[in-house]
């Protein structure tokens, strides 16, 4: 592809929420250039990866950064491209290249329940969202229609329209646990972007078992695909594009994206409308990276709101040997859940949760941990064996409620490409770990009913990070207190919009992909009936 | 298996004697890189076969293996040599074993979990060279082989985990 | 999946089958005739109708189906009861002639894309079952299939008598009284209504099967239809009755041979309907094919290969950056060895078949090899439904050839040979021929040549006469 100059419509970032919105966009007839900051990449090349890497259970082994396009990595030593101001660190992974993070997840798809978006008026915590379930209802559909997604009825997200498919087939040890737990919690088959059937001429599961990094198949949806999908309905993608700045008009009108190529030349492309689907983090951080005179702030921020209101989906966990074997590590990684705990008059008290089962396997981490004790020999086997067909894990998936305080700023150092590196301040808060302590009862209850032992606890303290960067781009009504409107149009400048989870003003109790897409779909829709296939474009130049 | 068998050390002595002796009536044996990684690899594979717990082990594994730990740590060999002596002196049985190193402070107490790294993982070295030479093979695998796929394996055709594993 | 007896089943979904058809079309005061009708419709399955007599999507037996073929694209007609676009005027007669002979109502005639000359052996009895399951058993459908324009002179019909002089045998089937009742039955169907030869049948210039090599293997321009004569190591000669019996009904025998392509096409619309009698039937008979043996084949294309893979080479070696320089172990790991295992064993079952002793990769044709790279396959009737993804988008004919050489030396026939022109063909959609070319030129020098003749005997009459 010839280097680009223009596009009725700019998207930045070639992630699943970014290359979903122009599909729509290229669908419906417009002209549409997505702008990516890392390379492309096969699926082939990651599966070898994976296999070859000395670190499986270092996912990111799978996924190196390109240099002019870093993202964090920790593992064996850390980048120190995300920088961490405390108090408590916000350690996100993500992936800079084509099709973005998403290759990579477990296709956790759940729609917010309807409470979730008015938490403030229902529960005194929080912020409640501009827009209510009934308005993201049909988007929910077309997200799940795109990417294949099928889960059990009833978990609180009423629909008015089937799945596409039927769910999953329920592992094993899925079902033992379902039926021990059956007389205290309804344990449900997770809503997933996963076939349980061919779909779009992608094969049903397989149970490779390594979702995460990478679903060999392409039987789980990932933005690898969205990416296709946008260049088939005839979007332009241009990967190496590293976009570091937005350039305004006179009028606040976003003007032009520069990017730097890998060699740090610099591009200016100009369009119609532009959209930010860099990931919670990169959104933020190129605003604020766009800042002039005139928003010394950066742009869309006269709020001073973006990059602030960091959430995530923190994890505490339980890990246990149940009294039966179950083995773990046979068909798709997180398959069941319970959803009892994602709503209810507690949540003016405590986080909300979900409570997740692994069917991760456990051979790597047993083994990592059986050698670091100097195990071997039969007793080795032994343990293994055991670990492998008794070890269970159950898992939270907590809320974090919305503050200023907990931001994405602009680091004091810069990366390979002589930008500013992206910062977190971020901590846990007492709602949230609140929360977790309230969910440490139901481990219990969960290990006792399965006759648990060796029970370990996550270090208390100790709150994984799940990657679902959420609030940096807050909507809502007011525009003193968010960065966009209902549409996910910045209050600022009348041409640029957000897409991606940064602009979901609370993170409710499910990842985060679903939501984010529901919203982005809604946008496009909206920008396509208001202004057509060129967008808006400046007063004066359409004759007005 | 808690002890190298005395037929071992025997042939070591015999092969020293043997250069020894050459070396005297000017009639040395060739003792190529070939010969003397062989002796070296014998050694790797005993004290891989106590580690691992498994009486016989890949001879082209316990080579690949062998090789990429000696590019690492050219002192290795000898560590092996040194490790078998002194599980004969201290009548060391396998569980026992890193816990003995571990007491005294030993140097060579890191070379069991090498080498336990090397044939239950696959992986020889460390942080940045850390480098993967087996996956499918790797005795962590095979141990489940009858249960398990390693990841990004399929398990089957679709809905076959449903079914309880026999 | 595995070798399981499918045989109730089929049953029921006969019956299912056959009341929901019944549902379909209410036949008032022609009960009697139902048995006539359900016998049509089982014959019209064995002929495999639909295969050609329906577009994807479309209504069945409401014609549009396309067939490729060296003279252009024939599209099947609507043959539904419709009196204004389909055959609903059609009187026994004209029925017969149509699929018999070639012709149609109108007195045209039909191209022998229709294989008339396989049908001409049905019996009078089956014939009528299949008009009344044609009038009776088929819904009308009102609207008109896109007619069939060949390039000139094709598309002068009348053509096709020269034709049908020199290739059908307008002669009923008739049963041999030495050979068992089950030989007879298979004959009368693979040699009729299953029409095997008009795939697996090499043919000649003129485009008639070559009777010398019948059943003897040919390429169908992408996909290669294999010998299925007797011979023991060309054919089928080393299967039994019931691995033929399997991979007819279910679309495979085992690990040991997976159909694909438009044989499995062949298979979902039609074979596997037919009931188990009939299917040991065609076993028989196809066992007892006058054998023909490839040179090269000394053994069966299932007997090679074995478990094996190239780790060594490929765990710990970076990938080179051009993707083209991917050795075929590396293209392997990267994406086949998840289903079929990184020593081409398969999954615990067999669920995703192994590699090795595997016809697939056995032959000495590799061509479906590619084809199966490129297409996958997919099969729906299946539970859980079969599904390899074809590879045409991810791989490059560079990348597809390193992989077929790798497959067939480790798992299947290393004899054999797979270049980069090959798949490139294939991908295009093989290899255009030349025949519409060389019958031009043809017919244009025998019109040469007859004007040079006339021009030269005018000449020698005006000498003659001066």
């Amino acid at each position: 592809m010839a280097v680009p100059r223009s596009a009725d419509f700019v998207v930045i970032g070639s992630g699943i929420v970014g290359s979903l919105v122009a599909r729509k966009l290229a669908q419906a007839g417009a002209e549409v250039l997505i702008l990516e900051a890392g390379p492309r990449v096969t699926r082939g090349e990651i599966v070898a990866r994976f296999r070859n890497s000395p670190r499986r259970s270092d996912w990111m082994s799978a996924y190196p950064p390109a240099p002019w396009a870093p993202h964090p990595i920790y593992k064996p030593t850390d980048n120190n491209y995300l920088l961490q101001a405390g108090p408590y660190a916000y350690a996100a992974e993500y992936i800079r290249q084509v099709g973005g993070t998403s290759w990579h997840w477990a296709a956790h798809a759940w729609r917010n329940v309807p409470n979730d978006f008015k938490i403030r008026t229902l529960y005194g915590v929080g912020v409640d969202w501009p827009i209510d379930y009934e308005d993201l209802e049909p988007f929910y559909q077309e997200a799940e229609e795109i990417m294949g997604v099928s889960g059990a009825p009833n978990t609180g997200s009423p629909r008015k329209k089937p799945f596409p498919m039927d769910p999953v087939a329920e592992p094993y040890a899925m079902r033992r646990i379902r039926e021990r737990l059956a007389s205290a919690y309804t344990v449900v088959t997770n809503t997933t972007a996963r076939n349980s059937r061919s779909y779009d001429g992608r094969p049903a599961c397989c149970g490779n078992n390594s979702c995460q990094p990478i679903c060999p198949i392409d039987a789980q949806y990932h933005g690898g695909l969205a990416a296709q999908a946008a260049e088939a309905a005839g979007a332009d993608l241009f990967p190496n594009a590293n976009v570091y700045k937005l350039e305004h008009d006179e009028r606040g009108r976003i003007a032009a994206a520069l990017y730097y190529d890998p060699d740090k030349n610099s591009h200016r492309v100009t369009g119609n409308t532009f959209i930010v689907a860099a990931n919670g983090i990169e959104s933020p951080r190129l605003l604020l990276l766009s800042a002039s005179d005139t928003f010394p702030r950066g742009l869309a921020n006269s709020s001073d709101m973006v990059g602030r209101n960091l959430m995530d989906h923190p994890s505490t966990s339980l890990t246990f040997d149940a009294d039966e074997d179950m083995w773990l590590g046979r068909g798709p990684q997180s398959p069941s859940s319970i959803n009892s705990m994602r709503d209810g008059p507690f949540r003016s008290e405590h986080a909300p949760y979900r409570l997740d089962f692994t069917n991760i396997s456990r051979i790597d981490g047993t083994t990592r941990e059986l050698i670091s004790q100097g195990i071997y020999g039969s007793e080795f086997e032994k343990r293994l064996r055991h670990s492998a067909a008794r070890e269970l894990n159950v898992k939270n998936v907590l809320e974090v409620l919305p503050d200023p305080n907990h931001r994405i700023a602009l680091g004091d150092e810069k990366d390979a490409m002589g930008i500013p590196k992206p910062q977190t301040h971020y901590s846990i808060d007492g709602y949230t770990r609140k929360g977790h302590e309230r969910s440490k009862e139901d481990f219990r209850r969960i290990a006792e009913l399965l006759g648990g032992s060796n029970l370990r606890f996550s270090r208390e303290g100790d709150f994984a990070n799940n990657q679902h960067i959420c609030g940096t781009l807050s909507m809502g009504h007011d525009p003193r207190a968010s960065v966009c409107d209902q549409w996910a149009r910045t209050h600022d400048h009348e041409n640029l919009y957000l897409a991606g989870t940064g602009v979901l003003p609370t993170c409710g109790t499910c990842n985060s992909t679903e939501n984010a897409v529901a919203v982005a779909l809604r946008t496009a829709e909206h920008i396509l009936s208001e202004y057509g296939v060129r967008g808006m474009r400046p007063s004066g130049r359409d004759g007005t | 298996m808690s002890a190298p068998s005395h037929s071992h050390a025997f042939s070591r002595r015999s092969f020293l004697m043997t250069v020894a002796l050459g070396y005297l009536t000017g009639v040395a044996p060739r003792v190529s890189a070939q010969t003397f990684a062989n002796a070296n690899l014998d050694d790797f594979i005993q004290i891989s076969r106590l580690i691992t717990g498994r009486g016989t082990l890949p001879a082209s594994q316990a080579s690949r293996l062998f090789n990429a730990m000696m590019q690492d740590d050219a002192q290795l060999s000898s560590k092996v040599q040194a490790l078998l002596r002194l599980i004969e002196e201290r009548k060391l049985g396998i569980e026992r074993l890193q816990q003995s190193l571990d007491e005294d402070g030993n140097a060579l107490s890191e070379v069991p979990q090498k080498i336990a790294t090397a044939w239950f993982l696959g992986v020889v070295g460390e942080a940045e060279t850390a480098r993967c030479l087996e996956y499918e093979r790797a005795l962590n695998a095979v141990i489940v082989a009858d249960v398990l796929m390693p990841p990004t394996y399929a398990y089957g055709p679709y809905g076959s985990w449903a079914r309880k594993p026999t | 999946m595995g070798r399981h007896r499918p045989y109730l089943p089929l049953c029921f979904l006969a019956a299912g089958l056959w009341l929901a058809d019944g549902g379909g079309r209410t036949l008032a005061a022609d009960i009697p005739d139902a048995g006539l009708i359900e016998r049509g419709r089982y014959l019209a399955i064995a002929g495999d109708c639909v295969a050609c007599h329906m577009a994807p999507g479309g209504k069945p037996f409401a014609g549009g189906g396309a067939l490729q073929t060296p003279f252009g694209t024939i599209l099947a007609t609507n043959i539904t009861p419709s009196k204004t676009h389909g055959i609903g005027s059609y009187t026994l007669a004209q029925f017969t002639d149509a699929v018999r002979k070639g012709i149609r109502a109108d007195g045209k005639y039909l191209y022998p894309a229709m294989p008339y000359t396989a049908y001409a052996l049905v019996s009078d009895d089956d014939i009528g079952a299949l008009y009344a399951y044609f009038m009776r058993g088929v819904e009308p459908v009102d609207e008109p299939s896109p007619n069939t324009s060949l390039p000139f002179p094709f598309n002068i019909r009348l053509l096709m008598a020269a034709w049908n002089l020199l290739f059908l045998d307008d002669t009923r089937f008739h049963p041999e009284s030495d050979k068992s009742e089950a030989w007879n039955r298979g004959a009368y169907l693979v040699r009729g209504l299953a029409h095997c030869g008009v795939c697996h049948t090499p043919r000649n210039l003129l485009m008639g099967e070559k009777a010398s090599r019948a059943l003897g293997g040919t390429t169908l321009n992408t996909w290669f239809a294999p010998n299925i004569t007797s011979d023991p190591n060309s054919g089928l000669g080393s299967w039994s009755d019931q691995e033929v019996v399997d991979y007819l009904h279910l679309g495979h025998a085992g690990g040991k041979s997976q159909a694909a392509g438009p044989m499995a096409e062949a298979i979902d619309n039609s074979l596997r309907h037919l009931n188990e009698t009939d299917l040991n039937a065609i076993a028989v008979y196809l066992k007892t094919v006058r054998p023909i043996r490839n040179d090269g084949d000394d053994k069966p294309p299932f007997a090679w290969g074995q478990a094996s893979d190239e780790l060594d080479a490929v765990r710990g070696a970076p990938l080179p950056s051009d993707p083209n320089q991917m050795s075929g172990a590396q293209i392997y790991d990267a994406y086949c060895a998840t289903c079929h295992q990184e020593r081409g064993q398969g999954s615990f079952d067999g669920g995703l078949p192994p590699l090795f002793h595997n016809t697939s990769l056995g032959r000495q044709n590799t061509d479906n090899v590619v084809m199966v790279i490129l297409d996958g396959v997919h099969r729906t009737l299946d539970r859980p439904e079969i599904l390899m993804p074809g590879f045409a988008r991810e791989l490059s004919d560079q990348q597809i050839a390193t992989l077929g050489i790798y497959l067939i030396e480790h798992y299947g026939n290393p004899n054999a040979r797979i270049t980069i022109d090959q798949v490139s063909q294939l991908r295009k959609g093989g290899v255009s021929s030349p025949m519409l070319k060389l019958f031009r030129i043809g017919v244009a020098a025998g019109i040469a040549l007859i004007a040079v003749a006339a021009a030269y005997y005018l000449f020698r009459w005006r000498r003659r006469r001066a």
